[in-house]
């Protein structure tokens, strides 16, 4: 349709921003199972890389954020296209977070001990864990470039799975406490389950930005200060 | 040498043989276009010269303030006939210039599209009428069972002046843009007074040249006179219109018909005198113009 | 953590300057809305507007955009019957100022005219009056006399901003300003008859950038006296300018809403690719 040739560069712009943006969450799905990986190894090595490599995400939170602000600036969208820019804009910053919370699991790796007298169980929450919060942030990113506000919402559902091992993670720490030669180890896995169930938050963030994109109306789908009657930590 | 060094790639040269004739023709048209020009202005100059020499001696004070002398004396002027042609002038103005305004007010602001332009092309053919005709129809209607009178003379006069009052108004007045019009017709100005205090004023200068346009076409008229106020050789100078009216135009015919020698030096006199009112009225009607030109550019 | 504020979005118009306080000598009682109810306009045989109706809100600035051709310059026109003004051009409908059909016979148009004023898109004041009589042309009809006139010009030219500029030469030719300057004169001109309502068509559209900005100002300044509809192909300006914003397209209307909602959500398919530039 000729119509769409008006302002070609502009969305050709826009969609690779949109583009720069979603492969960023790529790149969080690789740390994120890089530094689950170096946790369940004891892989010290493997966990600095992680550390390294989160330069490549924030360097791509700031490129992008540039690039968004002079679009802004220069083309000055407005309606579907203004609320793409507002979604994009803290999209980057979800993505630089969760980035933040990979970095987070990585250095504990090296404190949590050499000789790993760990218990079975509880890695196994962790892993479980793992694969849910990385199944959020593939979702995430599918629902965004779908615009697809029913995965979107689902993605709540999903959550409440990884708050559900949290708590289950954080009483079978405090149970092996009770056994001090696993009482620090189990503390920093409390440590690694929250790094995960913020991962997760962010993507259920990215969520309710995508229905926002899509109907134009904000609405938060679960907020730390009206949880659903659960005892989780507050922050 | 040139060539050689720098060749020319065909599609900008151009074919060779053919070049030197367009350029021969082009020489010869522009030469020929020259030449008419120069005709054109030749012939102006010519007249002008000639009326002059012939004309200048013969002017001095007593041709301007005395009238003719009874017959067969010498020395006299044409006193009266100045008088009377101005006279003339006057009325014929002061008869067609409001009526000419009007029309061309009816014609730019109330009438509707297709009687506008039927106006326009009657008042075309007016002017174009030939002015002897003027001159008869008129003196038909008031002259024959009557005598002639300087009325008369000043209603064939307005009758060709009319035309081009006319026909200028309504150019200058279709040059005032419509933004103007419609900005006082927003703030709740009449339609009367949006002419009168916007169009109007707008249009005032160019209004002045088409007056003086007829004015100058009207000073040397002399068929329409010939009819009707023509037949005054014993009359001095008098400023009563209702007799004949003494008058350059016919003043010149009759005396360049005398076989009085002195009689035709007059003749050249009078014809210089209406030669520079004509150009002195031209170049005053071409800075009004120009003036008015720029004031409704703003 | 931030995120965006817990709020349903607003469906509502959020009422930016209803001032029913500082009554100004052309409200009496409140400000003065126009309402459009189905109205028909046509050029001979051809309709150009189609059953349109459309509120425009007292003290209110709202902006009718849309493509070439889709009749927001017309709409504004038939609002103080010059549209009529056309040889062959009639209209359909009502039009209703404080109640009172404008088209009803027993109206005066003159007298409409001088209750909705019109600001056009090329400066135009009359190049035979000087700057003072370009301001008092309107006045001086409805019989206002000597010190009166003095005043109100005053007034008006203070009101649009050029006083500073042109008390020293108020007898100049009104065309020795420069565009912008012109402009602003003819806003005085129309503002000094105190009309009720202002309609603007395009009035920036033949001004520098700097220009445009002042007299965007001074229409934010100006809508608390008056009601004001500005026609411009400029959604920018609409979008800096307006409390609401009319959609025209092939002359319907396709929405009306408040400036946020048009540009941030608008209900309408069309006119979401308008504003996007996917057409126009």
């Amino acid at each position: 349709m000729a119509a769409q040739e008006i302002r070609h560069q502009f969305r050709e712009e826009l969609r690779i921003l949109e583009e720069q943006t979603l492969e960023g969450l790529d790149l969080v799905i690789q740390q994120l199972d890089r530094a689950l990986e170096s946790l369940t190894y004891q892989d010290v090595e493997l966990a600095a890389m992680v550390i390294a490599d989160d330069d490549r995400i924030d360097g791509r939170y700031l490129e992008v954020h540039q690039a968004i602000l002079s679009l802004l600036a220069r083309q000055a969208p407005v309606a579907g296209d203004l609320r793409v820019v507002a979604a994009l804009l803290h999209t980057l910053r979800c993505l630089e977070r969760m980035g933040d919370q990979c970095v987070n699991i990585a250095k504990l790796v090296p404190l949590s001990g050499h000789e790993s007298p760990a218990d079975a169980d509880i890695l196994g929450l962790i892993e479980r864990m793992a694969q849910r919060a990385r199944a959020e942030v593939a979702d995430a990113k599918s629902a965004f470039a779908e615009r697809d506000a029913g995965l979107a919402r689902d993605l709540l559902r999903q959550d409440s799975e990884i708050n559900r091992l949290n708590r289950e993670i954080f009483r079978r720490a405090v149970d092996a406490c009770a056994d001090p030669a696993l009482r620090e180890w189990a503390m920093f896995m409390i440590l690694v389950a929250r790094c995960l169930e913020r991962i997760g938050d962010n993507a259920v963030d990215i969520a309710e930005q995508v229905v926002f994109v899509v109907t134009g109306l904000f609405r938060e789908f679960a907020d730390a200060s009206h949880g659903m009657g659960e005892a989780a930590p507050a922050e | 040498m040139e060539a050689a060094l720098h060749p020319i790639p065909p599609h900008l040269a151009g074919a060779g043989a053919g070049r030197r004739r367009r350029r021969a023709v082009n020489r010869l048209v522009e030469v020929l276009s020259m030449l008419a020009a120069v005709a054109a202005v030749a012939v102006l100059l010519l007249v002008v010269i000639s009326v002059l020499v012939k004309g200048l001696p013969a002017i001095n004070l007593d041709l301007l303030t005395h009238d003719p002398a009874p017959f067969g004396q010498s020395g006299g002027g044409i006193a009266n006939s100045l008088v009377g042609s101005a006279i003339l002038i006057a009325l014929a103005t002061a008869m067609s210039v409001p009526i000419g305004i009007l029309i061309a007010i009816y014609t730019s602001e109330f009438a509707p599209p297709g009687l506008s332009g039927a106006i326009r092309f009657a008042l075309d053919i007016l002017n174009g009428v030939p002015t002897i005709i003027t001159g008869i129809f008129v003196f038909g209607l008031l002259v024959v069972g009557h005598q002639q009178s300087g009325w008369a003379g000043a209603i064939a006069l307005a009758i060709v002046e009319l035309p081009i009052v006319a026909r200028a108004a309504q150019e200058v007045l279709d040059l005032v843009p419509r933004a103007l019009q419609e900005a006082a017709l927003a703030l709740g100005l009449r339609r009367w007074r949006v002419v009168l205090r916007v169009v109007l004023p707008t249009a005032a200068g160019g209004l002045l040249t088409g007056a003086v346009l007829g004015v100058a076409r009207v000073a040397g008229e002399t068929a329409p006179l010939l009819f009707t106020s023509s037949i005054f050789s014993n009359v001095g100078l008098t400023t009563n219109p209702g007799a004949p009216m003494p008058n350059i135009p016919v003043t010149i015919f009759s005396l360049s018909e005398s076989p009085s020698p002195a009689d035709h030096a007059q003749a050249w006199a009078a014809a210089l005198l209406l030669i520079l009112f004509v150009l002195a009225l031209s170049v005053t009607a071409r800075t009004f113009h120009e003036r008015s030109r720029r004031r409704i550019r703003g | 953590m931030l995120s965006p504020p817990n709020t349903e979005k607003m469906e509502k118009i959020e009422p930016r300057h209803i001032s029913a306080m500082a009554p100004s000598p052309s409200q009496a009682g409140g400000g003065h809305g126009i309402t459009v109810e189905r109205l028909n306009a046509y050029y001979g045989q051809r309709r150009v507007i189609t059953e349109l109706s459309i509120e425009l809100r007292a003290n209110h600035v709202t902006a009718l955009i849309g493509p070439s051709g889709s009749g927001k310059s017309t709409v504004v026109r038939c609002i103080n019957r010059m549209h009529e003004e056309i040889p062959g051009a009639r209209v359909e409908g009502s039009i209703r100022l404080d109640g009172v059909d404008v088209y009803d016979r027993r109206v005066d148009v003159t007298a409409l005219r001088r209750l909705v004023g019109m600001v056009f898109q090329r400066p135009n004041p009359f190049p035979t009056m000087s700057i003072h009589d370009n301001v008092a042309a309107g006045l001086r009809l409805a019989g206002v006399r000597g010190a009166a006139v003095r005043e109100q010009v005053e007034r008006s030219l203070r009101a649009v901003g050029l006083w500073d500029e042109v008390k020293d030469r108020l007898n100049q030719a009104g065309t020795s300003l420069s565009g912008g300057q012109q402009q602003r004169l003819c806003i005085a001109r129309a503002i000094a008859v105190e009309p009720e309502v202002i309609l603007m068509d395009e009035p920036c559209s033949a001004l520098d950038p700097l220009a445009t900005l002042r007299i965007e100002e001074l229409i934010s300044e100006l809508k608390d006296r008056f009601t004001i509809a500005i026609v411009t192909h400029n959604m920018q300006q609409a979008a800096r300018v307006a409390d609401s914003i009319a959609f025209l397209l092939d002359g319907r209307l396709i929405e009306h809403g408040p400036t946020a909602q048009i540009f941030t959500n608008p209900r309408d398919e069309r006119t979401e690719q308008y504003v996007t530039g996917k057409f126009g």
